[in-house]
């Protein structure tokens, strides 16, 4: 056996901090949930919504991820808390469908030439909000079989959607900064960029859709 | 025309997405009960996970949970966890715990393990080794949570190369 040699172990009986200690635990949890390859799914449904947006648009998008979040929000919440039950096969489907949808908006949006009307479109926002729904529940089922209902259970919730956000956050940056990269320094063009990336997510999630049945 | 083969060409790339939304984790809670004098541990463990690590092992399947679960499947169980998940209690040695049986979850993919240790003396410090599935997977995560004396509460989280805690009373 190793030595713990970390400070909270060295003081432990002296200050006991339970409270920050399952902060940190979940924290982690949601963080690593989100932040890794094997979270494609939900990283390719935040591809495919950032399709359409440049770093020069971040207005439209902040509202546009603001629903996502507030969406996937309160269905984590509703199902941790027993309000809601969740059926972990559907939503597991469910998930590549809502990416698979949303890169078809973009080919749509792409295609009718509505570039300008972007981002004024309230099905966009809405599309957010809903398929949020179904990304909460999914993030539900991973952060139930961690949890230990007797205890905090709040708490837990909430440190583990906080890791989800912040692992929200670097992949926004990520797929913009990629986004920047493509269009300004190697001057490919945005509609050019946007159906590549909704294309990808189309193809990738009509897999894992083709892959469940 | 290139868009059109970028486009066909990730068709290709997908399957990397097979292992989407696997994950990997474990959760046990380790209770010390003055009034019964003992400390009980409950696991809870997916049953894939634990099968391919028993297979890894060089166990055959054993259908846990199924109708054709091997009669022996118990003892490999049990074997298993003795063998990654160690306590010792007051620093005096490791301790196995008395295994009691398990009992499949409702949505039939996990498995709830529960223990016991005979505590005669009250509980006075505590070392948790909890490295359930670390060697299966490098992205296993085990989260355990100990309920001492006077229901003072403590949690970790194993990982690969970080799965120890101690606690004194």
């Amino acid at each position: 056996m190793s030595i713990d040699l970390r400070p909270e172990a060295l003081f432990l009986g002296q200050k006991r901090d339970t409270l920050g200690d399952i902060f940190s635990i979940y924290f982690n949890i949601g963080f690593s949930h989100i932040y890794d390859m094997a979270a494609i799914d939900h990283i390719l449904f935040l591809v495919a919504l950032c399709a359409l947006f440049t770093v020069k648009d971040w207005r439209k998008l902040l509202v546009l991820i603001t629903a996502f979040t507030l969406g996937h929000s309160i269905t984590l919440a509703l199902a941790i808390l027993d309000i809601i039950p969740i059926n972990a096969r559907l939503v597991e489907l469910l998930i590549p469908i809502t990416i698979l949808l949303t890169a078809i908006y973009n080919g749509y949006t792409l295609w009718k030439d509505k570039w300008q009307s972007r981002g004024k479109s309230r099905t966009q926002y809405l599309m957010a909000l809903g398929f949020g729904w179904i990304h909460g529940m999914g993030f539900s089922n991973y952060l139930r079989s961690t949890l230990f209902p007797e205890e905090k259970l709040l708490g837990q919730l909430f440190a583990f959607n906080i890791g989800i956000e912040v692992g929200q956050i670097i992949i926004l940056a990520k797929i913009l900064l990629l986004t920047f990269i493509f269009t300004q320094l190697l001057k490919i063009k945005r509609n050019h960029w946007a159906f590549t990336l909704s294309g990808l997510a189309f193809a990738v999630s009509l897999y894992l859709i083709i892959d469940q049945l | 025309m290139k868009y059109l083969i970028l486009f066909i060409s990730s068709f290709f790339i997908a399957p990397l997405a097979e292992e989407a939304h696997e994950f990997h984790v474990s959760k046990c809670l380790v209770e010390y009960k003055a009034e019964n004098a003992e400390l009980q541990i409950s696991m809870n463990i997916f049953i894939d996970d634990l099968e391919l690590a028993l297979e890894s092992r060089g166990v055959q399947k054993l259908f846990i949970g199924t109708e054709k679960e091997q009669e022996d499947a118990n003892a490999f169980i049990e074997k298993y966890i003795d063998q990654v998940f160690q306590i010792e209690i007051d620093g005096s040695g490791i301790v196995d715990p008395i295994f009691l049986g398990k009992e499949v979850s409702d949505d039939l993919t996990s498995i709830w393990c529960y223990m016991q240790i005979p505590m005669p003396q009250p509980l006075q410090s505590l070392k948790v080794k909890n490295s359930i599935l670390l060697e299966t997977f490098d992205d296993q995560k085990n989260i355990t949570s100990i309920v001492g004396p006077e229901n003072k509460k403590d949690s970790f989280m194993s990982i690969r190369g970080d799965d120890v805690k101690e606690v004194s009373y």
